[in-house]
């Protein structure tokens, strides 16, 4: 199969994927975050074109389109358009610190391989690397929404989530047939779309977009 | 030659019934006014509900029906599910009516608004719809998540703080859920694809052709992400943080369709994975269903003991219920899978009728403290009362339908020899009958507080309470054999047959 040819490729673009995830954890200002979350989708484009190249599917050239023009074109807009009406820049405090994020984002990588390679069975799936490498995304994307407390850093946590979803259907069998790949698509941008309208109304009723002051309803 | 037309009428019939709730969405936003808008609603709610049931009745004359290359699947259970979307459905629509006019009235609403009330409220209409006439497990992943996306701007409605709260953590909460669904459906896919080859590898039919067949380890792992994604909208516990917040904050009608309708839909979506699963893996399905279930019931219990917010009750009611649905499929016998979904139509209706009974009484009082509601029956003679006999009827006393399913589930579970689970279900429910009996008592009975004034029902709660009424009523007597024939037809999709 020539896809061997261009493993070293593909396991490199998957390792810097990992790395932009590392970037969001690390970084305080939501600017950087979502060129962060832009980079990424550029990186997951890429890793669409070089396994269409390699395969010879052609619906892999579209879901890199797909990646391209949504979640490195419309979902940045509209998260910049947020921040930029809602006049943040800096992320409250997380819960945890930013060694301590580093630390969990660690072992939930290891955890991750362990866990595949266990239960799936090593050497799985087109690409080895995708499965455990989506797994340690999605991870860190719950991460991310469970520890930060700004609404617009719980929104890409969901992304970082949703990156992980798409590069587990890469790896393990070319992602999911077209129009199933067009819905997801639809529904993430629907969704971020209504996020950030939730975004603005949290901000304009509680001047706030810090979610701490979200836990009035309690028992 | 009369079977390929008719195949292809109803075709027909079911994209019209897909895309009659987008026309009805569309034509409320281009309303010029506000009766122009009633009237849409109404007539809309009608034939879209009459399209509903006759495609559900043809469909359980004739038998599962497949189309459009495999993107609609519509076999009994499906027929039966989205019979309960067609009713709830128009109940809800025709009590928004009386529900958002009165909102307009006190100025909780802007004339506006109401457009965009009823455009998400037949876009959630109709990706519920979509959810169970997929035939495709990505398409109906596509449609579960436009649910929640549909309704999440209808919970947070009333744009205060708590509702945004509520708005907010329903969306997190259930979006990241689903995508743990998502991750199953992909390791399905994968398990599918090994087999299959890449061609139809998530068409339901040809997925539980091949099911024997498919990896049990990548099976294992797909069924335990699609129970805690799709469990997590049904409301399963510990997943169901979001639910008692969205129940109660959401416009009452709203809530009615959330706990009535949706939390069904996303019930489907597991069960859809559990009817491949349980082909290759047996008991394995059966008994998180089960467990995941009775842990529901179970977590229910206290908050609905010491609740002090009438709608949060009823959420934690629809918890419970979700709960004794789940456990009973766990259980798995005909007997308990027929209690099963007669209990999902009971709750349905039970439900709804109390979500609109308790959206007059908490309108009316302006608050939903339990505590500051007090006399709603002679405040309110005809939605009170429906509050006082809908808690009975959902607590599970008789003569009311949800005694007569929760009593075919808990005798299916003692005649499998199932002591404990039966047992701890009987004890759990029992308990919760008398809190919520004890709750309603409070509401409904004694002298209302000076400021309350006298007030009657207006002429639509009055039609949906009687047309919700009656069946609650009937079901609890008598099951008339048109509903035992249905009954058995879901009962037959379950236990393996198509």
């Amino acid at each position: 199969m020539a896809l061997g040819n261009y493993l070293g490729a593909v396991n490199f673009l998957i390792t810097l994927i990992l790395g932009t995830c590392f970037a969001v954890l690390g970084s305080r200002r939501m600017e950087t975050v979502i060129k962060l979350a832009v980079a990424q989708a550029l990186l997951l484009a890429g890793l669409s074109i070089v396994l269409g190249w390699a395969t010879g599917i052609g619906e892999m050239y579209v879901a890199a389109l797909l990646t391209l023009a949504v979640k490195a074109g419309v979902i940045p807009y509209i998260l910049t358009k947020v921040v930029r009406g809602v006049g943040v820049s800096r992320e409250v405090n997380s819960y945890v610190s930013l060694k301590m994020s580093f630390l969990i984002a660690g072992a939930l990588v290891i955890v991750s391989y362990l866990a595949t390679g266990q239960i799936v069975g090593r050497g799985s799936g087109l690409v080895h690397e995708a499965l455990p490498a989506a797994v340690a995304m999605i991870l860190m994307g719950l991460f991310v929404i469970m520890t930060r407390k700004l609404a617009v850093m719980q929104i890409t946590g969901f992304l970082l989530m949703e990156n992980g979803i798409s590069l587990a259907g890469l790896g393990t069998t070319n992602g999911m047939p077209l129009v199933v790949e067009l819905g997801i698509f639809l529904d993430i941008l629907i969704g971020v779309l209504i996020m950030g309208v939730l975004a603005f109304r949290i901000n304009r009723t509680f001047d706030t977009l810090d979610t701490e002051n979200l836990r009035n309803l309690r028992g | 030659m009369t079977l390929v037309l008719s195949r292809t009428l109803l075709a027909g019939i079911s994209l019209a019934l897909l895309s009659l709730p987008l026309l009805i969405a569309l034509l409320s936003i281009l309303a010029k006014d506000k009766k122009t808008l009633t009237f849409i609603n109404a007539v809309g709610g009608v034939v879209l509900a009459g399209t509903g049931l006759i495609l559900a009745g043809w469909v359980f004359g004739t038998g599962p029906l497949a189309g459009l290359r495999g993107f609609i699947y519509i076999d009994a259970l499906s027929a039966f599910i989205i019979s309960i979307i067609a009713v709830v459905g128009l109940t809800s629509a025709l009590y928004s009516i009386a529900y958002t006019g009165r909102e307009l009235a006190q100025g909780e609403i802007s004339p506006r608004r109401l457009h965009w009330y009823y455009f998400w409220f037949y876009i959630f209409i109709f990706t519920m719809l979509a959810v169970v006439m997929a035939g495709n497990l990505g398409i109906m992943w596509v449609a579960i998540e436009g649910t929640t996306l549909a309704s999440a701007l209808l919970v947070g409605f009333y744009e205060k703080k708590t509702s945004l709260e509520a708005a907010w953590k329903y969306i997190i909460i259930c979006t990241v859920g689903i995508i743990f669904a998502l991750f199953g459906t992909i390791l399905l896919h994968y398990a599918a694809v090994s087999v299959t080859g890449e061609g139809g590898s998530l068409d339901w039919p040809s997925l539980v052709a091949q099911a024997g067949r498919l990896n049990p380890k990548l099976l294992k792992l797909a069924f335990i992400f699609a129970l805690v994604g799709y469990g997590t909208k049904v409301g399963l516990a510990p997943m169901h943080t979001w639910l008692p917040d969205a129940h109660s904050q959401a416009p009452s009608p709203v809530s009615a369709m959330l706990s009535g309708v949706l939390l069904n839909c996303a019930l489907y979506g597991i069960l859809r994975f559990h009817l491949i699963v349980s082909k290759s893996l047996g008991a394995f399905s059966f008994n998180l269903l089960l467990v995941f279930g009775l842990i529901s019931i179970a977590v229910a219990l206290p908050f609905i003991m010491v609740q002090h917010d009438l709608k949060r009750l009823f959420a934690y009611s629809s918890i419970e219920h979700m709960g004794i649905i789940a456990a009973a499929i766990g259980l798995g016998s005909p007997l308990a899978l027929y209690g099963a979904f007669l209990h999902m139509l009971n709750h349905a209706l039970t439900k709804s009728f109390l979500f609109f009974a308790a959206g007059n009484v908490t309108q009316h009082y302006r608050t939903k403290k339990i505590g500051k509601i007090k006399g709603a029956i002679s405040a309110m003679p005809v939605s009170g009362t429906a509050l006082f006999l809908g808690a009975f009827a959902i607590g599970g006393a008789p003569p009311f339908g949800i005694f007569t399913s929760e009593f075919t589930i808990l005798s299916a579970g003692f005649a499998e020899g199932r002591y404990g689970a039966a047992g701890l279900m009987l004890v759990l429910i029992t308990l919760i009958f008398a809190g919520i009996v004890y709750t309603a008592a409070k509401v409904a009975l004694g002298a209302p507080p000076g400021r309350i004034k006298k007030a009657l029902a207006d002429r639509w709660s009055l039609a949906v309470f009687a047309f919700t009424f009656a069946p609650m009523l009937v079901m609890g007597v008598y099951i008339p054999p048109f509903m035992d024939g249905i009954l058995r037809q879901v009962v037959a999709v379950m236990a393996g047959g198509n």
